[in-house]
């Protein structure tokens, strides 16, 4: 009898603590939102995740925390996201490579387990190499890849099927190489490959340039081209492949904001105009600009139909590269 | 004693590491790959607890000549008290989704430490205080977003 | 001299100041919290460092940093159960200096330590900078795997007790930083269809389970309510620190040089430098056998180490954009978006912001003096708190601990099952540190080797190719072979008795 109390009694004390706050019944949002991060705090997704979500406050009035879910080369951030409840109270920010993992067996998620709300950032492939190696061109590089037998260079910037080795895979495909030419060293990301790189101990990092940037600005490396139909604003003397060797392989990876299946259509639509509104804020403009990150918007129905398109582009990519399962 | 059957446990683990190992496929170009570094640390902990296990046989027999302290008598009812925090974690992990972490971890303070014989009223104060203390900064200051409680967020639409 | 005396304005105004105490602070909390950690710290400053000039911002990240660091030992020292990896290496010792009633002495000299070993790492960061940087940039995964495996031997060289044991929990360190997605073939290990468990195991879990809980279920299995940590009026924080530091002021430089160094370069950090400073602080000693006992010289080594690995680690990511550790990975980031691009070119065009950034380091390891003390004395709660109403308040730690570290009820799962592996295998004299030293390296050591094994085509004679490496490698196995030369040296000689006797008692 004695404990019954005691414990009604406790429930009571703590239920009213945590009661208090919640505000009554109000328009969305009306409570805090979460934003899933499938890459590590301090990376490029995780420093345009805090940035987009620092303007996204603005725009909503409520906070928005940024939660790093990360690991498994992207399988377990775009799980959570997929599987929390759709009620527009957790987001993610998803990434390319929900195009790349399910063709590797990785996962069964693909693009459709997710409410597309809008794409807010495309940063194309570069090829960035030691600046004292053994290229000076794309040219010399493709035909000294082609001259010397398979095998005999390295390349390195993300892990097995991630972005860039794909993106890369794919350009040897292009050029009608064997995609595994270029022996392809996994790693933990695009900064400990640019390490590398600079150790002497790789040669070629196809990251996106603004990853190389402190590199190149240090005279360690240099970015010969990138896989892109313009040039990049911040990086006005690199050219495109198609200005270097006449190709129009372009490749990239794309970042945008999303939530599980299955969302409400009216909060997407409030979510979409919040995020385009911060999307075109000062804050995240000239952060994107600083860093050297291309911004790129679409709204949720054409972000659907990239992330359909890109599907079936990487899936090939995949298959061609012999990752497939 | 204990040793002799630990390093056993130990070879036998490696053992199920090794085989679990060898189910895993190999890298391009190269004659091993992930399966490598499991067979090793599998191999590691076989030789080990070999050594291990050996080395207590000689024990063993000395066992007999002279009586050792540890084997003397076992505290089983001390065993079963001191899982007593692995059944709250556990008991926290199930309910904290439907209870919220701060009423769960209110109730695991309370439950040990009385059983430690700590006063009624202290052990409660000292456990909502320090339960809605945690909630309260780890939820509103570190953002980290420790279980509400379903319980109570439903209740409480309905209450309005 | 203009620029110099900018710095200086930018650092001594009210408002920096603050900003470095309530982070100094803020940084106490979270390192003396297990499960929570020094980057994590760092990560939830960000948002905060928008709205702030870069100086303020800046001074935030280092101060919170270095005090995290430091504050990892209290709970270390009086619990036995250690805040931070960096403190998991010489825990034991300073628990075992608690229960001789010198904790205060302990966490003094510790924190003066700490002190001058981020002053050092500093010094370095000022003056050597872009040579250390271009130094490091020549580790690479050939480089890398040798220093992981001169780390794990010395866990193995600096055990107490039974080497075979030290090794077997090395075994299950290096077991659990094989599962997950193998960063090599993307191939999922040991991850048994659980998608959270591809992600790998955390440290922090791991490390909660193995110290806290296991600490806990000892306490409710033993049913003595007595205090394992003496309360004595003479132990004092800073009286007997000075003489400490003189009498191992060769500790001090070692152990900061040599974290200083470890933690530049950009695949290791202060851990690692902790590790490696105790054990050869312990192989260089006069006083070995009273290693493991309580003995104030493995604190001093690898305390001076730990805190200027957080220093150094600053080196290449001002000089190369490179972080040095996950805290500066952050960092890099803050710098840019305050307009101070990492580069070579930082030092000669950064003017008065470079001062200012040095100046910043200065104060903020200076200012863990007195919040260090008072955190010290405050720590006397732990002492006072009978453990029956202290030990449940460390569980609910654990518990939002290990769950903060990835949000995810999966870890809190991790820190229950390692608790009972580390609960049976301490009640049979077990080492645990070893355990966890191996689950902070073996994901370097396998990826290392597999990526060099890549590189070379499969040429096992690659890892003596490179200079720095051949040196690294050689040195691991002369470390590995030392005690049997020494074994057959003796026997050579045949002296009858052992060379080393205890010099003192």
């Amino acid at each position: 009898m004695k404990t019954s109390i005691t414990r009604s009694h406790l429930a009571g004390l703590l239920g009213l603590s945590l009661l208090l706050p919640l505000p009554a019944m109000a328009d969305y949002p009306e409570k805090p939102i979460t934003l899933i991060v499938p890459w590590a705090a301090g990376g490029g997704t995780d420093a345009t995740a805090r940035t987009i979500a620092a303007a996204l406050e603005e725009e909503l009035g409520q906070t928005v925390n940024v939660v790093n879910r990360t690991g498994g080369s992207g399988v377990v951030g775009h799980t959570a996201m997929a599987m929390a409840k759709p009620d527009g109270y957790t987001l993610g920010l998803i990434t390319g490579e929900i195009n790349m993992m399910h063709w590797q067996g990785l996962t069964q998620l693909t693009y459709q387990d997710y409410t597309p709300i809008a794409q807010i950032n495309y940063d194309y492939a570069g090829i960035q190499v030691a600046a004292d190696g053994p290229f000076d061109s794309v040219e010399s590089l493709v035909e000294q890849v082609k001259s010397e037998p398979a095998r005999t260079y390295t390349a390195s910037g993300t892990g097995q099927g991630g972005v860039w080795h794909l993106a890369f895979a794919g350009f040897l495909l292009d050029q009608g190489m064997e995609a595994d030419r270029v022996s392809w060293i996994p790693s933990q990301g695009s900064a400990p490959a640019m390490t590398e790189m600079a150790a002497g101990s790789i040669d070629i990092v196809p990251s996106s340039v603004p990853e190389g940037r402190s590199m190149i600005e240090a005279g360690k490396a240099k970015s010969l081209a990138i896989m892109a139909p313009e040039r990049l604003d911040s990086f006005p003397d690199v050219p495109t492949l198609k200005e270097a060797i006449g190709s129009d392989y372009a490749i990239g990876e794309w970042r945008g904001i999303a939530g599980p299946k299955g969302m409400d259509p009216a909060v997407v639509e409030t979510l979409e105009k919040a995020v385009e509104a911060a999307y075109n804020s000062d804050t995240y403009q000239n952060f994107m600009a600083k860093q050297g990150f291309g911004t790129e918007w679409r709204g949720a129905d054409d972000f659907g139909k990239l992330m359909a398109e890109q599907d079936e582009r990487f899936g090939k990519i995949v298959e061609q590269v012999g990752l497939a399962k | 004693m204990r040793d002799f059957l630990l390093g056993l446990a130990f070879m036998i683990g490696g053992g199920v590491v090794i085989a679990v190992a060898q189910t895993y496929p190999t890298m391009p170009a190269l004659q091993f790959g992930p399966s490598l570094f499991p067979s090793l640390i599998g191999g590691g902990m076989v030789i080990g607890g070999l050594v291990l296990a050996l080395t207590r046989v000689g024990q063993l027999k000395n066992a007999f000549a002279g009586p050792r302290s540890q084997v003397a008598s076992y505290d089983y009812r001390g065993l079963l008290i001191s899982l007593l925090p692995c059944a709250l974690v556990v008991f926290y992990i199930l309910a904290s989704e439907f209870l919220g972490a701060a009423l769960c971890m209110a109730a695991s303070m309370l439950v040990l430490m009385l059983i430690r014989g700590a006063r009624l009223w202290l052990s409660l104060l000292v456990s909502i205080i320090v339960a809605a203390a945690i909630y309260v900064l780890f939820s509103r200051y570190l953002l980290i977003p420790l279980p509400e409680g379903t319980l109570f967020s439903q209740t409480l639409t309905f209450a309005w | 001299m203009d620029d110099f005396l900018q710095g200086l304005a930018m650092v001594f105004n009210l408002q920096t100041m603050l900003v470095i105490v309530a982070a100094a602070v803020f940084g106490l909390f979270v390192g003396a919290i297990p499960g929570l950690t020094a980057t994590m710290a760092v990560a939830l400053l960000v948002p905060i460092t928008f709205y702030m000039d870069a100086t303020p911002a800046i001074a935030a990240i280092v101060a919170t940093s270095a005090m995290a660091i430091f504050a990892g030992d209290i709970p270390g020292t009086y619990l036995n159960i250690p805040g931070t990896p960096a403190s998991a290496a010489y825990v034991g010792e300073s628990y075992r200096l608690a229960q001789k009633g010198r904790a205060r002495e302990t966490l003094g000299t510790n924190l003066v330590c700490s002190v001058i070993g981020g002053l050092f790492g500093t010094m370095v960061l000022v003056f050597v900078s872009p040579s250390l940087a271009e130094m490091a940039l020549n580790f690479s995964s050939f480089e890398y795997f040798w220093l992981a495996l001169l780390g794990l031997s010395s866990s193995i060289f600096i055990a107490i007790g039974s080497r075979v044991k030290a090794f077997l929990s090395l075994t299950v360190g290096l077991l659990l930083s094989t599962v997950g997605l193998d960063m090599m073939s993307g191939a999922p290990r040991f991850t048994f269809g659980v998608p959270d468990l591809m992600a790998g195991i955390n440290f922090i879990p791991v490390m909660i389970g193995m110290f806290a809980l296991n600490e806990i279920m000892m306490f409710y299995g033993s049913r003595v309510e007595e205090r394992h940590v003496p309360v004595t009026a003479k132990d004092s924080v800073f009286l007997k620190a000075p003489g400490h530091i003189k009498t191992y002021w060769r500790n001090v430089l070692r152990g900061s040089s040599l974290g200083t160094l470890i933690g530049a370069l950009p695949g290791a950090g202060a851990d690692i430098a902790a590790w490696i400073a105790y054990a050869l602080g312990k192989s260089r000693s006069r006083e070995k056998e009273k290693y493991g006992t309580g003995h104030i010289e493995g604190i001093v080594d690898a305390s001076s180490a730990n805190n200027s690995g957080i220093s150094g680690a600053w080196v290449p990511a001002l000089v190369f954009g490179i972080p040095g550790d996950t805290i500066t990975a952050i960092v890099i980031g803050v710098l840019y978006m305050k307009g101070m691009n990492p580069g070579p070119t930082i030092f000669m065009n950064g003017g008065g912001q470079v001062y200012a950034l040095f100046t910043v380091f200065f104060v903020a390891n200076l200012i863990m003096l007195p919040i260090g003390y008072l955190a010290i004395r405050a720590s006397k709660v732990f002492i006072l708190t009978p453990r029956k109403i202290l030990m449940p308040v460390i569980l609910s730690f654990c518990i939002v601990g290990a769950f903060a570290i990835n949000n995810s009820i999966t870890d809190i799962w991790i820190m229950l099952i390692i608790g009972l592996v580390a609960f049976v295998l301490a009640r049979n004299d077990f080492p645990m540190a070893p355990a966890i030293l191996g689950l902070v390296l073996g994901s370097t050591l396998e990826n290392s080797f597999m990526s060099s094994m890549l590189k070379s085509n499969g040429d096992l004679l690659a890892f003596f190719e490179r200079p720095i490496s051949a040196a690294l490698g050689a040195m691991v196995i002369l470390i590995w072979l030392l005690p049997s030369l020494i074994r057959l040296f003796r026997r050579w000689r045949s002296t009858p008795q052992p060379s080393h006797k205890p010099r003192s008692s």
